[in-house]
C-alpha cells in the first residue's frame, strides 16, 4: 500500500481575504478510505475543492501518485468528486448521467454501454438506467452520483458529505455501500463528513480538522484512544477532561505507565469506568446524582466523595441502579491518556 | 340580507370593469370587418377587405419586418449580454446580485425622452449608426424583464455544483455550460426572450424620437394609420392583440409546463 499516494504539503488557501487553510500537510494512502472529520467550517471542503482544483487561491504542494497537480485545471485531475447536492443533471437520463464522463472522453459506445450497465448493476440501479434523476429517491441519487463518478476509475475519488441530505436509516445503509465499493473497485476515497460515527464506521485514516488546521491523523482507534490534544479529546467521543491535580484527588497516581504531571490535562472515556474490577484498576467511591437509561447502555453523571463529577456510560447489566445509593466504580490507570496543557496550534 | 347585498354589488362592479375592458376589444374587432359603421348601432356588412387590403400594403410589411428585426435582434443582444452576468452572478459570486438588482432598477427610473437625449448628445458625434443606439438603448430597457426572468432560472437547482460536476468529469467550462446549464435554464431563457421581444417589437417613444420617419416600425405605422383610416388602423390593432395573446399563452403554457414540473421534482426528492 504506497503510504503517500496523495501529498499535501504546506497548503495554503485564502477566500475573500481570509485565509481559511494554513500550512497543511498530510499524506493519505493509496486504496484506502480516508475521511475529512472535523466542526463546521473547519475548511474540510475547501481543501477537498483545492484537490479537485475548484479553488482558485491556492499555495502549496498537491503530489498525486507523485505527479505535482496544483497548477492543473479540474478537468485534467482525473480525480472524481461525488458534491453533497448529488449534483445530477436533470436534463438527463440514469444512463446519460452516468456516461457523461465516458462520453467526454470520446470512448466508443459499445464501451461506454457496457462500462454504463456493468456500474449500474455495482450499484444496483440497472432498472432506473431510462429514468430521470427526478424520479429517484435520494439515496438512490447519490448512488448515481457516486456511480458517476467510480466509471470513469479516478485516482482519487473525492466525496462531499455525501450522506448529510439523507435520513438516519439510509445514511448508515449507503455508508456501508461506499465502503463496499471501495474495497471491491480498490479506489481511494477521500470522505469528508462532520458525523463521527460515520467517520469512525467506514474509514482506514481519519484525519480530523480544526479552524483551518490538521489537529491529529490516525487509524479510528488511535483518534478515538490516544487523542493528541485537547481539542481532539473534547471532539471525538464522549470524555472526563481532568488535570493531573484533579486525578490525584481521586487517588490516582499514574497515567498510561507514567506518573502524573500536575498540571497536564487527561482524558478517561466514560466507558473505561466500570462497576467491575479488574487488574490494577483504582477504586472510586461515590454515587450517582443523575442517570439516563440508553436500552442497551446506562449513562451517568458519578459524584466521587472527593467531590469530583465524572460521567460514566456502561453496558446495561440489568442490575438495578439508584441514585444517592453509595457506589464504588473502577478505572484502570492504564488506560487514562495524557493530551497536554493546551489546545493544539 | 347584508351579505346578499354585497355580493349583487361586487358582482356589479366586476362586470362594469370586465366590459369596460373587453368592449373597446370587442368593437375594434367588430370594426375591423366592418364594410361601413357610421352613425348606425351595428356595422351596414362584414368584409375581409380591410385585412387584405392592410396585408397587401408595402408600408405595413416594411414596418413589420422593422419590428421583427429590432424584435429579435434586441432579444439575441439582451441575451448575449445579459446571460452570462447572471450566470457569473449566480454560479460564482452571489455578492454581484445586489448590484445588479440596483442596475436593474435603473431603467425604471429614467423616462424614455431623457434616455434618447443623452444619447444623441453622447453619440452624435461619433460614427455610430443611430439605428445601432436604438437597439442597444432598447436591449438595455428590458433589462429589467430580462434578468428577472433569467435569474428566476437558477433558483431551485444547485448550478454551481451542476457546472463543477461536469468540470471535474473532464469538460471544458464551455461544453459544460452549453450542456448542463443551458439545457436546465431553458424555460427562463425563453420567457426572457418572449418578453424581451415583446416589449422591443412593442416599442414606441424611443423608436419615434431617435429615427422617427427614417425606421417605421409596426407601432409608428399603428399611429399614422390611426389618422387616416379607422377600418385598417383597427385592423393592425386587432392583429397586434392576437400576436400579444399568443405570446401570452405560450408564456402560459412555459410557466404551467415547468411548475408541473418541480412539483413532480419535489415529489422524487424524498427518500
Amino acid at each position: 500500500m504506497q503510504a503517500d499516494f496523495l501529498q499535501i504539503q504546506h497548503l495554503d488557501i485564502t477566500l475573500s481575504g481570509n485565509e481559511v487553510i494554513k500550512d497543511m500537510s498530510f499524506k493519505v494512502r493509496r486504496n484506502t478510505l480516508t475521511t475529512f472529520l472535523g466542526p463546521s467550517g473547519s475548511g474540510k471542503t475547501t481543501v477537498l475543492r483545492a484537490i479537485a482544483g475548484l479553488n482558485q487561491h491556492v499555495n502549496g504542494k498537491i503530489l498525486l501518485d507523485n505527479q505535482e497537480i496544483q497548477d492543473q485545471a479540474a478537468n485534467q485531475r482525473n480525480i472524481g468528486m461525488v458534491f453533497q447536492s448529488y449534483a445530477l443533471f436533470p436534463n438527463m437520463t440514469i444512463f446519460d448521467n452516468v456516461a457523461y464522463g465516458l462520453r467526454v472522453q470520446k470512448q466508443a459506445p459499445t464501451e461506454i454501454r457496457e462500462a454504463v450497465a456493468a456500474m449500474l448493476k455495482t450499484v444496483g440501479l440497472t432498472d432506473k438506467r431510462d429514468a430521470y434523476p427526478d424520479q429517484l429517491s435520494g439515496g438512490q441519487k447519490q448512488r448515481v452520483a457516486i456511480a458517476r463518478a467510480m466509471v470513469l476509475k479516478p485516482k482519487l475519488l473525492l466525496l462531499d458529505e455525501p450522506l448529510s441530505a439523507l435520513d438516519a436509516k439510509i445514511r448508515v445503509s449507503l455508508r456501508e455501500q461506499i465502503r463496499e465499493y471501495q474495497q471491491k473497485l480498490g479506489i481511494t476515497m477521500l470522505f469528508v463528513t462532520h458525523d463521527q460515527g460515520e467517520a469512525m464506521a467506514i474509514s482506514d485514516d481519519i484525519i480530523v480538522m480544526n479552524e483551518g488546521c490538521v489537529q491529529q491523523q490516525g487509524s479510528p482507534m488511535a483518534i478515538y484512544a490516544q487523542p493528541d490534544n485537547v481539542f481532539m479529546a473534547e471532539f471525538i467521543g464522549n470524555h472526563n477532561l481532568l488535570t493531573g491535580q484533579q486525578l490525584q484527588r481521586l487517588g490516582i497516581t499514574t497515567a498510561g505507565n507514567h506518573p502524573l504531571a500536575v498540571a497536564e490535562h487527561y482524558v478517561i472515556r466514560p466507558e473505561l469506568i466500570s462497576q467491575i474490577q479488574v487488574p490494577h484498576s483504582v477504586a472510586l467511591a461515590g454515587k450517582i446524582t443523575s442517570l439516563t437509561m440508553l436500552g442497551d447502555r446506562v449513562r451517568y453523571q458519578f459524584l466521587t466523595d472527593s467531590g469530583m463529577v465524572l460521567k460514566v456510560e456502561e453496558l446495561n447489566f440489568m442490575r438495578p441502579l439508584s441514585t444517592n445509593v453509595p457506589l464504588t466504580l473502577f478505572v484502570n490507570p492504564l488506560l487514562i491518556h495524557q493530551v497536554g496543557t493546551t489546545y493544539a496550534e | 340580507m347584508y351579505h346578499k347585498t354585497s355580493t349583487y354589488w361586487a358582482r356589479g362592479i366586476m362586470t362594469a370593469l370586465f366590459l369596460y375592458l373587453v368592449t373597446p376589444i370587442v368593437v375594434t374587432l367588430i370594426y375591423s370587418f366592418s364594410t361601413s359603421w357610421v352613425k348606425t348601432i351595428l356595422p351596414s356588412g362584414f368584409t375581409l377587405k380591410w385585412y387584405s387590403q392592410l396585408i397587401t400594403n408595402a408600408d405595413f410589411t416594411s414596418s413589420l419586418l422593422r419590428s421583427l428585426g429590432l424584435g429579435l435582434l434586441t432579444t439575441v443582444i439582451a441575451q448575449i449580454c445579459f446571460l452570462p452576468v447572471v450566470f457569473y452572478a449566480n454560479v460564482y459570486d452571489a455578492r454581484v446580485k445586489s448590484h445588479l438588482r440596483f442596475v436593474t432598477v435603473l431603467p425604471f427610473t429614467i423616462p424614455g425622452i431623457i434616455l434618447v437625449t443623452g444619447l444623441i448628445q453622447l453619440y452624435a458625434d461619433l460614427p455610430i449608426p443611430k439605428l445601432l443606439i436604438l437597439v442597444l438603448a432598447i436591449s438595455l430597457l428590458s433589462l429589467p424583464l430580462t434578468y428577472q426572468a433569467l435569474d428566476n432560472a437558477f433558483i431551485g437547482q444547485d448550478f454551481r455544483a451542476m457546472f463543477e460536476q461536469a468540470l471535474v468529469l473532464g469538460d471544458s467550462p464551455l461544453k459544460a455550460f452549453i450542456k448542463v446549464i443551458l439545457p436546465n435554464i431553458r424555460a427562463g431563457i425563453l420567457i426572457a426572450m418572449l418578453l424581451t421581444f415583446t416589449s422591443a417589437f412593442g416599442e414606441y417613444v424611443l423608436t419615434n424620437i431617435l429615427l422617427g420617419g427614417n425606421f417605421e416600425t409596426l407601432k409608428i405605422y399603428m399611429y399614422r394609420l390611426m389618422q387616416s383610416n379607422g377600418q385598417a388602423s383597427s385592423v393592425l390593432t386587432t392583429i397586434y392583440f392576437i400576436f400579444l395573446a399568443l405570446v401570452s399563452l405560450i408564456l402560459i403554457v412555459i410557466m404551467r409546463h415547468y411548475a408541473k414540473h418541480d412539483q413532480s421534482s419535489q415529489k422524487g426528492t424524498h427518500n
